[in-house]
């Protein structure tokens, strides 16, 4: 992955980096592809998925664990401690993204005015990802980091997301992308806000 | 129905940030106008006339929020309800029995609008007649002054048809859940009574 990276303004993305739909559309065209080989014969079938296909979403964050290690709800976390934390893992024991799901990762937005968070590092799988300081964030009332290249996190693989921790409280960290579900009905039949395993 | 996706928005930009929603109204448009055509053959719909229809024909207007029950059960008088709890809710339905459309409409339904400052709902998810959509995640909202997710493939609401929009309430509070896009009615006396009146 030789890709950087921009912080933004998350509603002026198109306008100060305009190359975001290429990369969205990149990483969408290379998560399927993924997924149609991993789970072949099912095709994909966007958010409308029929019998024989896998469906499409937003990234969901039942199936991610926060910082107390606590499978996520919502986006929204509760720092109780300041410092280097793990702030975001997969769900399932040992960090990692529950089966039949894979995640296209092209950035983190921070849905709050008050940005707790001055440094991030990221690992998916073995790979480790450079810390990256983004107290350059702290200018914009809706902070983004967008990748120029997006990741996959793959099914079973693990992912963990640091950060230093500047002062306890509520944070909500989003991570924009898209999902895709080799099992719809796991996200058809459920309640909303109910976990996905 | 095809492969579909979403995109999220500002509603009031809506046109530069996704340009090809035009051509997607124009297609649900279509679509919706020729089933009704079939289904309510022999009315036609002219478009010259498609608030003020003539006897042979049906007409179209905005999705009125009296075909929908709200979160509470009762049908609404206009998009903002109350939630009254937290958690996984019902937020609309049809407002007839079985949560079905009444019957002489017909919806075409691009996406959701939630215009307040305040964003209650995380996530969403959809049933139409027997047809489950999955679940959708909606805290990117936050970031938007005017939200909106808008479908790149509009769907139709059918007539005595059931339709089940769930999501997970945050906080309760009074929310504005505003379905976009268009209504076709059959019979225009239907839609002549006081505006915020019951339809049935």
């Amino acid at each position: 992955m030789t890709g950087g990276y921009v912080i933004c303004e998350y509603d002026k993305v198109k306008a100060e980096f305009p190359e975001f739909r290429a990369v969205m559309q990149a990483l969408e065209d290379s998560l399927i592809a993924k997924a149609s080989a991993d789970w072949a014969p099912l095709s994909y079938g966007g958010i409308a998925p029929l019998a024989g296909q896998f469906g499409k979403t937003t990234v969901m964050p039942q199936l991610f664990a926060d910082n107390a290690g606590n499978r996520l709800t919502s986006w929204e976390q509760t720092f109780t401690a300041t410092g280097s934390q793990t702030i975001m893992t997969g769900v399932e024991s040992g960090g990692i993204i529950p089966e039949d799901f894979k995640v296209g990762l092209v950035g983190l937005a921070f849905l709050d005015k008050a940005l707790k968070i001055s440094e991030i590092k990221m690992q998916i799988s073995d790979k480790k990802l450079p810390r990256m300081n983004i107290e350059e964030a702290f200018l914009y009332n809706k902070p983004a980091i967008i990748f120029e290249e997006g990741f996959i996190l793959d099914e079973k693989t693990s992912f963990d997301l640091y950060g230093y921790v500047l002062s306890q409280g509520i944070q909500r960290i989003k991570l924009i992308g898209l999902q895709v579900n080799r099992i719809p009905n796991k996200l058809q039949v459920t309640n909303t806000g109910a976990a996905l395993t | 129905m095809g492969l579909g996706s979403y995109v999220f928005c500002e509603w009031a930009s809506v046109q530069k940030e996704f340009p090809k929603f035009q051509r997607t109204f124009a297609d649900l448009e279509s679509r919706l106008i020729s089933k009704c055509n079939l289904d309510w053959s022999p009315k036609t719909f002219n478009a010259g006339l498609a608030l003020a229809p003539g006897v042979n024909n049906y007409g179209r207007t905005t999705i009125l929020p009296s075909l929908f029950k709200g979160n509470a059960g009762t049908q609404l008088v206009h998009w903002r309800q109350h939630l009254g709890s937290t958690g996984h809710q019902t937020l609309l339905t049809g407002a007839a029995a079985g949560n079905t459309l009444p019957e002489d409409f017909k919806v075409g339904w691009i996406g959701l609008a939630f215009p307040n400052k305040q964003m209650n709902i995380s996530e969403i998810k959809f049933q139409i007649g027997d047809r489950k959509y999955g679940r959708i995640d909606l805290e990117e909202l936050r970031l938007y002054d005017k939200p909106a997710i808008v479908f790149e493939e509009g769907f139709i609401i059918d007539e005595e048809t059931s339709f089940e929009l769930y999501g997970y309430v945050e906080h309760a509070d009074y929310q504005r859940i505003v379905p976009l896009g268009f209504a076709a009615f059959k019979i225009v006396d239907k839609v002549l009574g006081v505006p915020g009146a019951a339809i049935s």
